[in-house]
C-alpha cells in the first residue's frame, strides 16, 4: 500500500466516522434533553 | 401476546435514535458489503472516492432531505405512503396515481429481497454446520448453483436444496416484524440489530486485518496488497483478455515486476498479458467512474425506495428530521466505507489473490468468492457464520422497511387494521417471491424485477420527488419543513443544489444508463419481455396486476377519494 493510498483511506474513513460522531453527539444530546414522559406520550402503543 | 393496535394516523417513533437506526438499517444492505468494495477497487480507490463523496454531498444528502421533508409533510397531513403524501401536498388526484409507483416499487423489490435473504440465512447456517467447508472454486460455484437453483427453473424446489426452508423463514420473520408495528416491530428490531450488526462487522474486520500474509508460497497475497488494491489512487494491474488477474506491488523493482509478468504469462499460456496503469487524474477524467460513483450513492442510500418517505411520515411535527437524516446517511457510509471498504477486498486478495476480487459481480463476490475466502481463513467457519449472519440482519432491516409503504398504503386508503394489511401484503408478496424463487434459470425473474422495479422505478420516483418538491410544493416551503425543529443549520446553497445540481446529476446518470442499456448493449430485459420468457413476463404481469389493484384501492377509498382536505387528528 502506497502513502497516497493510506492518505486516501484515512481521509475517506475519517470523514465518515467524524460525520457520524458529530451527528450522533448532537442527536443523543437532544434525546437526553427530551423528558422521558414526553417520549412516553409520543408512543401510542 | 397482545395484538399490536396502532392507529395509522397517530403512530410516531418513540425516539429519534430509533428513527435514525431504522433508516440506517433500511439503507445498509447488500450494496454496502458487496457492491461498493468491488466498484471502489475496480476504478482505483482515490479517484473513485473523490467522485463518491461529491455524489454523496450533491446527490445523496439533498435527495434524502427532499424525501424526508415530503414524508414528514405527508405525515402531518395524514398520509403515510407516497400516493397519499403526493396527493395531500399537491391537492391533485393525478399525483396519487403517480405516487402509487412509490408503493409498487418497494413491494416489487421486496419480492426478490426475500429470496436473497433466504440465501444469506442459508449460507450462514451452512457455514456454521460445515456444509460449506469445500476446497476449490468449482466446488463453491457448484454449491451456489445447487443451493440457489440457478441451474434451471424450479431447481430450488427439486429437493436437493434447503433454500425453500430459509426462504420461508425469512418471509415469516419479516411479516411478523411488520405485524408488530412501527415502534414494537421495526424500531425495536433495528434498535438491537444495528448495534449487533456493527459489532459483528468490526469483529470480522479485525480478523481480516490481522491475516497478514496467510500463504508464504504467495507473498503477493497479503492484507497490505489487498488494501493497496482497494485504496491506492495509482496502481499497475496485469490484464488478460480484459480481466484483471494481478497487481504489481507499488514497492516492486522493475526486475520483480518483470518476474511477476512472466509468472502470470506462464499461468495463461497463449494469451497476452497487458500492463495497465490506473492513475488518479486518468480516473477522474473517466465519465464512467463518476456515473458508477453516483449510482452507488443512489442505491446505497435507498433513494427513491419510498421507505424514507414512509418512515419520515411517522416523525412528529416539531421533531428534527435534517439531523436524523444526516446521521442515518453517515451511519450507512461508516458501514460502507469504513468497514466494508476495509474488509471484503483485502480478505479476498490476501487469501485468493487479486483475480478473485477483480471484476466479480455483487452476488459472485458475496456467494462464491467470500465463502471460499472464509473456508481458507483460519477460524473461517466461525467468522463466515458471523459474516453471513450480519448480512442476514442487514437484509432484514432493509426488507421490513421496503414492505412498510405498502402496509401503510392499505391502512390509510382502505382503513384496514395492521394485521389485515400485513396479510394482504403477505399474499401479494408471497406470489411474487414464489415466482422469483421458481424462475431461477439465469436468475431471470430476479434480474427482471431488479431492472424494472429496483432500477427504472427508482429513477422515476426520485424524479417525482424533485418535481413535487420543486415544482408543486415549492423549494422554499420544502426547506422550511426540513428546517422545522432541526438541530443543525441547513447549508445556504441547499435550495440551489436541489433546484439545479441534483436534477442535473440525476438526469446525467439516467441518460447515460439509458444510452448504455438501449444502444451500447441491447437491453436483455426488454428482449426477454418481447420474446415472452415466462420468467420475465409472469413477474411483470403480476406487478401490473398489483398496480391495477392499487388503483382500485385508491379509487374505492372513502378516505382520500372524495375530499382532498385533511382528516387526520394530527393535521395542521
Amino acid at each position: 500500500m502506497t502513502l497516497p493510498g493510506i492518505i486516501t483511506m484515512l481521509l475517506s474513513i475519517g470523514f465518515v466516522w467524524i460525520l457520524l460522531i458529530v451527528c450522533m453527539r448532537r442527536l443523543l444530546r437532544s434525546e437526553q434533553k427530551t423528558p422521558a414522559r414526553v417520549l412516553k406520550k409520543n408512543s401510542t402503543e | 401476546m397482545s395484538t399490536p393496535r396502532q392507529s395509522v394516523a397517530s403512530v410516531t417513533w418513540n425516539t429519534q435514535l430509533g428513527t435514525m437506526l431504522a433508516v440506517a438499517g433500511s439503507a445498509v444492505g447488500f450494496g454496502n458489503f458487496l457492491r461498493f468494495p468491488g466498484l471502489a477497487a475496480q476504478y482505483g480507490g482515490g479517484a473513485f472516492m473523490i467522485a463518491y463523496f461529491c455524489a454523496f454531498l450533491l446527490l445523496g444528502v439533498p435527495l434524502c432531505w427532499v424525501e424526508w421533508a415530503i414524508g414528514r409533510r405527508g405525515g402531518i397531513l395524514g398520509g403515510h405512503s407516497c400516493a397519499s403524501a403526493f396527493m395531500l401536498i399537491s391537492h391533485s388526484s393525478v399525483w396519487k396515481y403517480l405516487g402509487i409507483a412509490g408503493v409498487l416499487a418497494p413491494l416489487g423489490i421486496g419480492m426478490y429481497y426475500m429470496y436473497l435473504e433466504g440465501w444469506t440465512l442459508g449460507y450462514c447456517i451452512n457455514t456454521a454446520t460445515g456444509a460449506l467447508s469445500l476446497h476449490s472454486s468449482a466446488e463453491f460455484a457448484a454449491f451456489f448453483e445447487q443451493f440457489t437453483g440457478s441451474g434451471g427453473d424450479g431447481a430450488a424446489y427439486s429437493g436437493q436444496s434447503n433454500l425453500p426452508l430459509f426462504f420461508f423463514i425469512a418471509i415469516g420473520a419479516n411479516l411478523y416484524l411488520l405485524y408488530r408495528g412501527v415502534t414494537r416491530g421495526i424500531e425495536w428490531f433495528c434498535k438491537w440489530s444495528m448495534p449487533v450488526l456493527l459489532i459483528t462487522a468490526l469483529i470480522v474486520l479485525v480478523r481480516v486485518l490481522t491475516l497478514g500474509t496467510p500463504d508464504a508460497a504467495h507473498p503477493n497475497r497479503s492484507v497490505d496488497q489487498g488494501l493497496g488494491y482497494m485504496w491506492n489512487p495509482s496502481k499497475t494491474v496485469l490484464v488478460v483478455e480484459g480481466k484483471t488477474v494481478d497487481m504489481v506491488p507499488a514497492e516492486a523493482s522493475p526486475e520483480q515486476a518483470e518476474m511477476l509478468v512472466s509468472r502470470v504469462q506462464a499461468e495463461h499460456p497463449g494469451q497476452t498479458v497487458r500492463r495497465e496503469h490506473i492513475s488518479l487524474m486518468q480516473g477522474l477524467m473517466n465519465p464512467e467512474l463518476w456515473i458508477a460513483a453516483a449510482g452507488q450513492i443512489f442505491f446505497s442510500l435507498s433513494i427513491g425506495f419510498g421507505t424514507v418517505l414512509t418512515y419520515a411520515s411517522y416523525v412528529a411535527r416539531r421533531k428534527d428530521i435534517a439531523l436524523v437524516s444526516l446521521a442515518a446517511n453517515a451511519a450507512n457510509e461508516v458501514v460502507e466505507v469504513g468497514i466494508a471498504g476495509m474488509m471484503i477486498v483485502p480478505a479476498a486478495v490476501s487469501l485468493l489473490g487479486v483475480a478473485a476480487a477483480a471484476g466479480a459481480s455483487t452476488f459472485g463476490l458475496g456467494f462464491t468468492v467470500l465463502p471460499e475466502v472464509f473456508a481458507a481463513m483460519p477460524g473461517g467457519r466461525f467468522f463466515g457464520t458471523l459474516f453471513f449472519g450480519l448480512l442476514f440482519l442487514a437484509s432484514v432491516t432493509s426488507s421490513i422497511s421496503i414492505l412498510q409503504p405498502t402496509v401503510a398504503f392499505l391502512e390509510e386508503f382502505w382503513r384496514l387494521g395492521r394485521s389485515q394489511s400485513v396479510v394482504v401484503v403477505g399474499m401479494l408478496m408471497l406470489l411474487g417471491s414464489f415466482a422469483v424463487s421458481w424462475f431461477t434459470g439465469e436468475m431471470m425473474a430476479l434480474n427482471t424485477l431488479d431492472f424494472w422495479m429496483g432500477t427504472m422505478c427508482l429513477y422515476l420516483i426520485s424524479t417525482l420527488y424533485l418535481s413535487i418538491f420543486r415544482g408543486v410544493w415549492g423549494t422554499k416551503n420544502g426547506l422550511r419543513e426540513l428546517g422545522r425543529g432541526s438541530r443543525i443549520a441547513l447549508p445556504r446553497g441547499l435550495g440551489f443544489v436541489i433546484n439545479w445540481i441534483t436534477p442535473a446529476i440525476l438526469l446525467i446518470i439516467f441518460c447515460s444508463w439509458l444510452y448504455k442499456s438501449m444502444f451500447v448493449s441491447t437491453c436483455e430485459h426488454i428482449t426477454h419481455l418481447k420474446e415472452g420468457e415466462p420468467g420475465a413476463v409472469l413477474p411483470m404481469a403480476w406487478m401490473v396486476m398489483i398496480y391495477i389493484f392499487m388503483v382500485f384501492v385508491v379509487r374505492t377509498s372513502k378516505r382520500f377519494h372524495k375530499k382532498k382536505t385533511v382528516d387526520s387528528p394530527t393535521a395542521s
